[in-house]
């Protein structure tokens, strides 16, 4: 899964130019699906071979390319296969790894590089024969040779290789001149290499040691070709062998597979079992036909009858090789094909494109990164703090989740009992209100029950007691006139001052449940005492009609006017009312 | 990222943690935290609400209808009507609280039928009410007087009462009160009480009190007689 994370921020396309020291041939790759696409293609023969890089880059800029990143195929990097005792899956640490793998490598680049001498260059370039090289070899070394003797020795030995061939008429000037120039990109004196590996299966007889696939050049090479490509503003991120690089096209197999690339003056095998690489040769002989040298490198191999054969074969007309080879080893060689592989596009081109784009067989091509190579994932910083952001982006969508599913549940929970609140207020409110409404005009109803009832006994009073107490008083003093004889003397009339509780009917209730309201004292003197007992009873007489008693009548014996003999009469005359009447009394409408 | 490949372990987790220090504490101390507390205080306010709920009595409906009541009132406001329609004849029966003219007309009334006012003045009753409202004040040192006066408007003493009580001031019966002693014959006085009823406003003898002069008449003269009243204007 990281991985695939990281592919992502891998580039989608990616220039993959190739060179073998004369020509430096470039194509840009761009990722569709899980296919690799030719977007641009460029060439150079320029000798130089910064001009050369200046070249195509001008060329593929021109036709729209942006720029971006580039690799590099190159002959002078080295592929092999080294034994070591370090297991894949206990690797070391990188920096022990790295010196680890240049003690090893070193003996081998050296021997490597020879074939990127002045005279392989020429016999490569076809500008002379490998006899011919012989011969300017063993003049520079004093051997016997068809053209002189030691005198000769003494003559050339402190020559260069290059100058006694011009000198020999065996090559031009400008050839010589081309492969010089050549030679400043495939050569260096360098003993600082850089190294790039990948991890392959146990070696079979010598348990506990492993092979590894390495790759090297000189680190003088390497940032020399990393100028080039900054100056034209790309960035060279890797270099690959220029032989070796299409077994990036095969495909996993549980049965023994080799590859068989065919390259101008030179042949690679390799042999893989069990999807490791057991075995990689690389054979130079520019003398030979491919076919040859071909069939010579897959002698090399310890392979089986039943091995699969792939062939790498992007010679331009030559058919026969694929033919001529399958016939010699009698199986059925497949020839790799992809839809990338052009004219301008060599399989090796395209197998380093999708090994770098992390679309191929990984493990069984490795390059040179600048800077070394990529430690293990977990060691590489961006993965670190890819990993550290990753973590911190899940303990932060971990606690937003934690957050939004707690926020949801409250938010749920409340507006539920907000709901259940609001409908039960909502009645409260409605309920309290008629209570209020009630209340307030109860209120009212009582205050007007209080005004109506007092404008009643205003009325009461005013028009009907107060008038029936003018009447009483009229009729008392009617009474008065009438019952008065010739033998009464009237002394006086007074009005009794009644002094009463608020409600003193209760208890000052007769047996008729009738209670005074006004009382009048009555003196009075008469000359005998059956005049008085008259005068009483006329009184009664008088008052009845009137609902008026006379009450505690007295008659007593006492001297009167003139000190004449006589009896003194006292007695009340009252007005009665039941008190049912007093207390309810009610306006006669 | 080279800078950063040369960093060593130890750097290198010293930067991590550090990193993590500072966002996770950014996130926690602007984002997580104030949410958590915005979650909290809103869980808090439905716990509260919760319990307000539980706590929440629904009261009553009221036992009467509030258009039932409107209806009463309507009633009472008719009723109220046509008693203030009532009263309004009786009250254009009475005198003016400050009524000079019915004063002048009782004194015209008595020189006109020959009885002669001793004494005329204006009294005042004393409602018992007053008394306990005084008791009261004393019970709730902060009462105003002015609410026991106002307290007082409305006391309508029963009948049981003297009128000289049920009228005094600051009842709801209350009218200005005139005590006239009068000397004349009995006849002379009872018609001044009969004439009394035909002035122009209303006047009520509301207290009475009759008596003989000690002076014996002369011989074919009436006994000359002492007539203590308390008018109500």
């Amino acid at each position: 899964m990281l991985k695939s994370l990281l592919k992502l921020g891998k580039a989608k396309s990616i220039l993959v130019c190739e060179t073998d020291g004369f020509l430096l041939r470039a194509a840009v790759y761009t990722r569709t699906g899980s296919e690799l696409a030719v977007l641009q293609t460029a060439e150079s023969q320029q000798a130089d071979m910064a001009d050369a890089v200046a070249d195509v880059i001008k060329s593929l800029k021109d036709n729209g390319w942006e720029g971006g990143e580039a690799i590099l195929l190159s002959p002078t990097v080295l592929s092999t296969i080294l034994e070591l005792p370090v297991d894949p899956k206990k690797p070391r640490p990188l920096a022990q790894m790295n010196e680890l793998i240049r003690w090893e490598a070193e003996p081998l680049l050296v021997q490597h590089t020879t074939q990127c001498s002045v005279g392989n260059l020429l016999i490569a370039r076809g500008y002379m024969t490998r006899e011919q090289a012989d011969a300017v070899m063993d003049l520079q070394q004093g051997r016997t040779n068809p053209a002189g003797g030691l005198e000769l020795m003494e003559k050339f030995s402190l020559r260069r290789f290059g100058d006694l061939a011009e000198e020999l008429g065996y090559i031009k000037r400008s050839q010589l001149n081309a492969c010089l120039a050549g030679q400043e990109w495939l050569k260096s004196n360098d003993d600082v290499i850089e190294c790039g590996w990948s991890p392959q299966g146990e070696v079979s007889d010598i348990p506990g040691t492993y092979h590894w696939q390495v790759s090297a050049v000189t680190k003088t090479l390497l940032q020399r070709w990393t100028t080039v490509f900054q100056m034209q503003g790309v960035s060279l991120q890797a270099m690959y062998p220029l032989a070796g690089s299409s077994a990036c096209l095969l495909s996993n197999s549980s049965e023994e597979q080799v590859l068989i690339e065919s390259h101008a003056g030179m042949s690679f095998t390799m042999q893989m079992k069990g999807n490791h690489i057991v075995e990689q040769h690389l054979y130079l002989d520019s003398s030979k036909s491919p076919f040859e040298r071909c069939l010579e490198g897959f002698h090399t191999l310890n392979a089986a009858n039943d091995s699969q054969l792939s062939l790498s074969n992007w010679s331009k007309n030559d058919d026969t090789t694929h033919k001529e080879l399958a016939i010699s080893v009698d199986q059925d060689i497949t020839a790799i094909d992809n839809n990338s592989i052009t004219e301008k596009s060599s399989p090796g081109m395209v197998g380093a494109g999708l090994h770098y784009l992390n679309m191929g067989k990984s493990n069984w091509v490795s390059n040179i990164r600048m800077g070394g190579p990529l430690p293990d994932l977990l060691q590489r910083p961006n993965v670190r703090a890819a990993i550290l952001l990753g973590t911190i982006t899940i303990l932060i969508l971990l606690a937003e989740a934690s957050l939004f599913i707690r926020s949801s549940i409250v938010e749920a929970h409340k507006s539920e009992i907000d709901e259940r609140w609001q409908i039960i207020d909502t009645v409260m409110k409605r309920i309290n209100g008629d209570i209020k409404q009630v209340t307030e005009r109860k209120k009212e109803l009582k205050v007007r029950k209080s005004d109506k009832q007092r404008e009643q006994q205003r009325f009461i009073f005013f028009g009907e007691e107060l008038p029936e107490r003018a009447a009483l008083v009229q009729i008392i003093l009617g009474i008065l006139q009438e019952s008065v004889s010739e033998n009464i003397i009237i002394n006086s009339i007074d009005e009794q001052v009644r002094r009463s509780a608020f409600l003193p009917v209760s208890t000052k209730l007769n047996k008729n449940k009738q209670v005074e309201v006004d009382s009048f004292n009555l003196q009075a003197w008469a000359l005998t005492e059956t005049s008085a007992q008259q005068f009483i009873q006329t009184l009664e007489k008088a008052s009845h009609p009137w609902d008026l008693k006379v009450l505690n009548s007295n008659v007593v014996g006492r001297a009167g006017p003139l000190n004449l003999d006589g009896f003194v009469v006292t007695l009340r005359i009252v007005k009665l009312v039941s008190a049912d009447s007093l207390l309810n009394r009610e306006p006669q409408l | 990222m080279n800078k950063l490949a040369k960093l060593k372990q130890s750097e290198q987790i010293l930067i991590a943690i550090t990193l993590f220090v500072i966002i996770i504490g950014a996130y926690s101390v602007f984002r997580f935290v104030p949410k958590y507390q915005d979650i909290s205080a809103q869980e808090r306010s439905a716990a509260k609400t919760e319990r307000k709920l539980l706590k929440a009595r629904i009261p009553n409906e009221p036992d009467q209808d509030a258009q039932q009541l409107l209806s009463q009132l309507d009633d009472q406001e008719h009723a109220m009507a046509l008693i203030s329609d009532m009263a309004d004849s009786v009250q254009q029966r009475l005198a003016p609280l400050d009524s000079q003219e019915l004063r002048v007309l009782i004194s015209q009334l008595a020189r006109d039928l020959k009885v002669r006012i001793t004494t005329n003045e204006r009294i005042e009753g004393k409602a018992p009410a007053l008394k306990m409202v005084a008791q009261k004040k004393r019970k709730k040192k902060n009462q105003k007087t002015a609410n026991a006066n106002e307290e007082n408007k409305n006391i309508a003493l029963p009948a049981t009462y003297s009128w000289l009580d049920r009228m005094a001031p600051n009842t709801l019966y209350h009218r200005p009160l005139q005590r006239i002693e009068l000397v004349g014959q009995y006849r002379r006085i009872r018609e001044f009480i009969q004439e009394l009823d035909n002035l122009p406003w209303q006047v009520t003898v509301i207290r009475m009190k009759i008596e003989k002069q000690s002076i014996t008449p002369l011989r074919g003269y009436a006994q000359a007689l002492k007539a203590e009243l308390v008018l109500a204007l």
